[in-house]
This record gives C-alpha cells, sequence and structure tokens, in this order.
C-alpha cells in the first residue's frame, strides 16, 4: 500500500551530509516537512540545521518512528542504505541516488520484495505533497496548490507538464516520479490506486516511458477500476528509433513510434486521455476539465 | 562498455573459463611472430575493432580468418589488415590495425549463452542459443543459479556426455560469477564449441554497465573508442549525453525526457533534428559550453534549438556556458533559446545583453516555429 506523506509524516534523511542532502534539508525544511532525523557516518555533529543526526539507522527508528526515508546517497552507497532502510521495516524508502549500477537496483528490489516494503527509485525525484511535505529533490517552487496529481519516471518534463498547467491556472495536489532508470522500484499502479483514493486528486497526468512494459500494466489495472478520475497520459519519443544491430540485450530493433502508438492504444482502451503533443499537454488538461465542469 | 575481445578473453582466463592461448598483433609480420611463438598447427586471426561487429560465424572461423602456418598467418594479415576495408564495408568502417592471433580448432558449434540485465521483467536472464535459434530463455530467480536452473539448461541442450556436462556446468558457474562479479549488463559466450571431449570458448563480450565502472578502475586502460562513436565519449568525458539522428537541427535540452518531447515538436513540425545533446538536470557552464561548442561544430547543423527547463537548473548557468561556446566558435547558425523555470528572467537578460543574435522565448511551440522560420529564411 502507497501512503502519501503529509506534514506530520516523519521523514528520515540518509546520506544527510551529501551535498544534495544538506540542500535539500533545508528545503524540506523550510516547506514543512517533518524531517526528524538523519543519518551519516560522515559527520561528529549532532544535529544539523536542529535535526538530530545519527550513525546507526536503529537508533534514529526507535527513537523517532519514520514512515519515510529518503537517500540521497553516492551511488556507491545507495544499496547498503536502502538495505538497513529496509531492513528496520520503513514502509517507504526514496532513493534520490542517479546512476545506481543495474546490479544494486536488482538487490535493492529484491531486498523490498522481501521486507514488504515501498521502493521509490533509484533515480526518482521524490515526492511532493503540495503545501504539506517534499520527500525528494523536486523544486517546490515550481507548483502552485490544486487538484491534479502527476505521476512520470522523467523529471525534467515532469516540470514542463507543471508548467504548462500552472500557466493556465491549473494547480498540483500531489507530484511522483518513479525514477528514469531502467530497472525501478515502486511501479505506476500502487501510486495510482492511492492517488484513485485521495480526496485531493480530482485528475491524473501520467508521463509514461518508451521503455518497459509498466503502462501496459497500468492500463490492465485501471480498466478494472470503478468510479475513475480523469486520467492522461503523455509518452516522449516518438521520432526516435532503437537501431540495435546485435539483439545480445533482447531488444530487437523496433521503431519507438510504434510502441508509444501501441501504449497509445491500450492506454485509450483503458479510458485514459492520450495526449499527442509535448506542447498540448496543459491546454488538452484544461480543456477537457473546464468542459466537464460546464457540463455539470 | 566493451572491451576488445582480447581484453575479454584476459578476463575469462583469469576467471577460469576455457580459452584458447592468444596474442595481439599490429603488423602482419608481428602477427607471424605472434603464430610461432603460440605454436599448434591451426590459427585464428580476429579483426579487433571497436565496432559493433556481428558474431563470428562458423565459416570466418574455419576459412577466413583461419591458417594452418605462421606464414600463412602473416600472408593472411597482411590482406586482412589491407584489403578487407573493401571487402567487408559497409560492416568493417576503417582498416584493420589490431589482429587478435588465437590457436586454433575446428570449429563444432555447441552453443551460444548469454547473461544479461532484463530491462522488461526486472531481473535476469539467460538464454540459449544453437544454430541461430532460442532454444531457451529462462529467468535467474534472486540473481542465483538453482538446482531446477541447472535442470532446466541440460535438459534443453540434451546433454548425455557426463564429463561435457561436468564441463558445461563449470562454465555455466564460473561465466555467472562473472557476470555477478563485474555487474554485468549482458555476458555473452559465442560459440561455445566442442573439441573431443572438451568444450572451449572461442569468442565472448562482456557489456559493462557505465555505472558500475567505478568500481573497476584498472578496466580504464582498456578503454577503447568504438568507431564513429567519437562524439558520444566526448559528451560523457563531459557529463552529457549526445545522440546523433542525421537531421539539420540540433536541440540542446536537460533531462532525456524533455529532449525527446522537443524532438518530437521539432519533427511534428517537419524540422529534422540532427543530434540530441542531453545536458542532464545538474549541468555546469563547462557541460553546456562543450555540448553547444560539439553542435556548433557538426558540419551538417544548420540550426540549434536551446530548450531548457529551470527545475533544478539554474538558466544563468545555462545563459553563461552558451555564451562561453557561441563567443569561441563564430558560425552564424541561428540559435533559438527557450528558457524557463530557476532564473529564467537572469538567464534571458544574459543572452540578451550578448552580441549573438540568440532568438529567446519562453514558449516550446514559438521556439520550434522561430527556427523552422529562420531555416526557411536561409534557403
Amino acid at each position: 500500500m502507497f501512503v502519501f506523506p503529509s506534514s506530520k509524516t516523519p521523514v528520515l534523511f540518509q546520506g544527510i551530509t551529501s551535498e544534495t542532502g544538506l540542500d535539500q534539508l533545508q528545503k524540506a525544511l523550510e516547506y514543512g516537512t517533518n524531517v526528524v532525523a538523519g543519518i551519516s557516518q560522515e559527520t561528529h555533529l549532532k544535529t544539523l540545521m536542529g535535526i538530530p543526526v545519527f550513525k546507526k539507522i536503529k537508533q534514529a527508528v526507535q527513537k523517532y518512528h519514520p514512515k519515510i526515508s529518503v537517500i540521497f546517497s553516492t551511488p556507491a552507497h545507495a544499496l547498503e542504505d536502502v538495505i538497513q532502510a529496509a531492513e528496520v521495516g520503513i514502509p517507504l524508502i526514496v532513493c534520490t541516488t542517479e546512476h545506481v549500477p543495474m546490479h544494486d537496483a536488482l538487490k535493492m528490489q529484491m531486498i523490498a520484495k522481501e521486507k514488504g516494503v515501498q521502493l521509490l527509485g533509484p533515480s526518482s525525484n521524490g515526492i511532493l505533497n503540495v503545501n504539506q511535505s517534499i520527500t525528494g529533490t523536486l523544486p517546490t517552487h515550481l507548483f502552485q496548490s490544486g487538484d491534479i496529481a502527476v505521476v512520470g519516471r522523467s523529471s525534467s518534463l515532469v516540470y514542463e507538464a507543471v508548467f504548462q498547467l500552472s500557466e493556465l491556472g491549473l494547480g498540483i495536489s500531489k507530484c511522483i516520479t518513479l525514477g528514469t532508470d531502467h530497472l525501478i522500484g515502486t511501479t505506476y499502479v500502487p501510486v495510482i490506486q492511492a492517488l484513485l483514493k485521495d480526496s485531493n486528486t480530482k485528475a491524473i497526468l501520467i508521463i509514461g516511458q518508451v521503455h518497459g512494459q509498466l503502462e501496459q500494466e497500468l492500463a490492465a489495472f485501471i480498466k478494472k477500476q470503478k468510479n475513475r478520475k480523469k486520467i492522461f497520459a503523455y509518452i516522449p519519443g516518438k521520432y526516435l528509433m532503437r537501431s540495435d544491430k546485435r539483439p545480445l540485450l533482447g531488444m530487437k530493433s523496433v521503431l519507438f513510434s510504434d510502441i508509444i502508438e501501441q501504449k497509445k492504444q491500450i492506454f485509450k482502451k483503458a479510458g485514459i486521455q492520450y495526449i499527442d503533443s509535448v506542447d498540448q499537454i496543459g491546454s488538452q488538461i484544461f480543456q477537457a476539465l473546464t468542459s466537464k465542469k460546464g457540463k455539470k | 562498455m566493451e572491451l576488445s575481445e582480447y581484453y575479454v578473453k584476459e578476463i575469462f582466463h583469469s576467471a577460469g573459463l576455457p580459452v584458447l592461448k592468444g596474442k595481439i598483433a599490429y603488423t602482419p609480420e608481428e602477427a607471424q611472430k605472434v603464430a610461432q611463438e603460440l605454436g599448434g598447427d591451426a590459427f585464428w586471426l580476429k579483426p579487433q575493432m571497436m565496432t559493433t561487429l556481428p558474431i563470428y560465424t562458423a565459416d570466418e572461423l574455419n576459412n577466413k580468418f583461419f591458417a594452418t602456418t605462421p606464414m600463412e598467418v602473416g600472408q593472411k594479415a597482411k590482406i586482412i589488415m589491407g584489403e578487407m576495408t573493401n571487402e567487408l564495408s559497409p560492416v568493417y568502417s576503417s582498416t584493420i590495425q589490431k589482429l587478435y592471433i588465437e590457436q586454433a580448432v575446428l570449429v563444432d558449434i555447441f552453443c551460444r549463452l548469454v547473461f544479461r540485465v532484463d530491462f522488461e521483467k526486472f531481473g535476469i536472464s539467460f538464454s540459449i542459443t544453437q544454430d541461430n535459434l532460442e532454444i531457451l530463455s529462462l529467468p535467474v530467480q534472486n540473481m542465483q543459479l538453482d538446482k531446477k536452473f541447472y535442470q532446466t539448461v541440460c535438459h534443453s541442450l540434451n546433454i548425455k556426455n557426463s564429463t561435457i556436462k561436468k564441463e558445461f556446468l563449470n562454465i555455466l558457474n564460473k561465466s555467472f560469477q562473472l557476470f555477478l562479479d563485474y555487474g554485468a549488463m549482458a555476458l555473452e559466450l559465442s560459440p561455445v564449441v566442442r573439441k573431443n571431449n572438451t568444450l572451449i570458448i572461442v569468442d565472448g563480450r562482456l557489456i559493462f554497465d557505465p555505472d558500475s565502472l567505478f568500481r573497476f578502475p584498472e578496466l580504464e586502460k582498456c578503454r577503447e573508442i568504438k568507431l564513429g562513436h567519437e562524439r558520444e565519449a566526448l559528451a560523457k568525458k563531459n557529463s552529457f549525453r549526445y545522440t546523433g539522428l542525421g537531421g539539420n537541427i540540433a536541440c540542446l535540452s536537460n533531462g532525456i525526457g524533455l529532449g525527446w518531447a522537443t524532438i518530437d515538436l521539432i519533427q511534428e513540425n517537419k524540422g529534422n533534428v540532427a543530434c540530441l545533446l542531453d545536458v542532464g538536470t545538474n549541468p555546469t557552464v563547462k557541460s553546456i559550453t562543450t555540448a553547444l561548442k560539439l553542435a556548433l561544430a557538426e558540419p551538417n547543423v544548420d540550426a540549434i534549438l536551446v530548450n531548457i527547463f529551470g527545475g533544478t537548473t539554474s538558466c544563468k548557468t545555462v545563459a553563461q556556458g552558451l555564451i562561453d561556446a557561441a563567443g569561441e566558435i563564430s558560425t552564424g547558425i541561428p540559435i533559438v533559446v527557450r528558457m524557463v523555470g530557476l532564473d529564467a528572467a537572469e538567464g534571458e537578460s544574459i543572452l540578451r545583453k550578448s552580441i549573438i543574435p540568440f532568438y529567446c522565448t519562453s514558449q516550446m511551440k514559438k521556439a520550434v516555429q522561430e527556427i523552422m522560420r529562420q531555416l526557411k529564411e536561409e534557403c
């Protein structure tokens, strides 16, 4: 079960003394995030910006019972930190580390599955619950409060979509980035499931990816749901193509446009409105949401 | 990242995998000498080039790259290193400068084996190919080879000879361990051949995960730039990504998703993208400068579109990088810049103050339309 952090949810920062960790700690505190403790092996400081710092995760967990851990470690340490967080049973782990080795990412998924915890990422920019809490590296300055949730793989395109929406006066309820890496933990389904139940979210935008089968999995899930909210989707890359001469990596030579067309049709069948062009993300959602209101 | 065959063979040899003796040669004379040193009555002369070469066929191994005496090795080396470029073009895109001289056996292909990271199934997959047909493909559960795995594999190959079976399992275990040890994206043994009652790995590839290379600094000295991939290598060195696409509009963007979406928009407006330069979400002035300079230096680039979304990227940094590059290489190529988000106003003001006529806008569509207009005007 995926639970969005509120302003009360206790949050742990692992790798708190890294450059990103420190930077994000300040931003998170300013935003009102309930950061309760940090973990770092590299400091003798007992506190940072008023937040207690521990060397061992167990001590922090016993005292503060965090429900989310956000990992800002280097690629070399990310796996170890995910293992530690999973072993103490923190239910949601957000791994923001980019360039995590693939085998490490596979091991992260294995441990998350074994311990029954959600692992967002690696390479996730985290979760933003607008005006409540920021657990990750999403730039809060872009987000106005509203009732559209944005879920995406690519962070840059998520920002673009949010920008287009806010230009038209549409705000965001929650933003979740799953990560751009091939091998990620949490997929769309648990996140969308939670968003469908979220009373602050009226519509959902999905920024998908050409690679993989996660969009198909999502469409199959959505099809089964009743009382759905309006869902939109866009996938970039239809003019690119994959041209591997050797099928060694298990990839066949295929046109991205074919994959995207396939995903588009599957989305459509599941009742998801597909947006064809990146510059129309904002306007098409605006149109769909306002004309719906008009009918009522 | 991939290594040339002769490096991979060295790694295979140290891992205890059955490979034949071999040595690299840079001239036909050297090739002959190497063959003499190796000894034996059969040799292969394998071209070592960093291209996406097809796997050797049995015919190539038994005829084209095959010699029986050191003298023949020298003669064939002359032909391969001199004339092969034309003969096998376009597969071989440059002259051959290195030959791996290896003791040879008559090739009776047993099978090809591949372990790889499976992006669709989020795990490790293993497959066996015989006579160009995939006869088995199965996941490696929990990143471990278990009893059931061995049984399935041996059953699919129908191995009856107990010595061969033992050798095969040995190859399977050692190669999988190697795959794990290097955190590799893929490990390919192809082909594995049978010689009397033993198995030999004739060729193999080890594809490294670029993100795990920090654990293996010793591989750095073996790194070669793939032919035709010099731009990609320069980009990687400067922390951005280069993708060549063949058109005439270069696209510089931050973040792969935004980059791809920008390409889509350019193509939708009847433009043709030359390359994508993705500077990522935390670019430096230097990476921007190097990226733009790369685009400016491409002969087929007639216009450049910069699409930057300032989420975590500061548009000031981007503007400075663009000015540095355009100031150094003045080509008169139109550069259209779309910047929004963090420090966008400051970034735009930096660009407007410069003597280079950047066209600035905050609208993505407008930027694409402007670039198409300027290209039309040029014609």
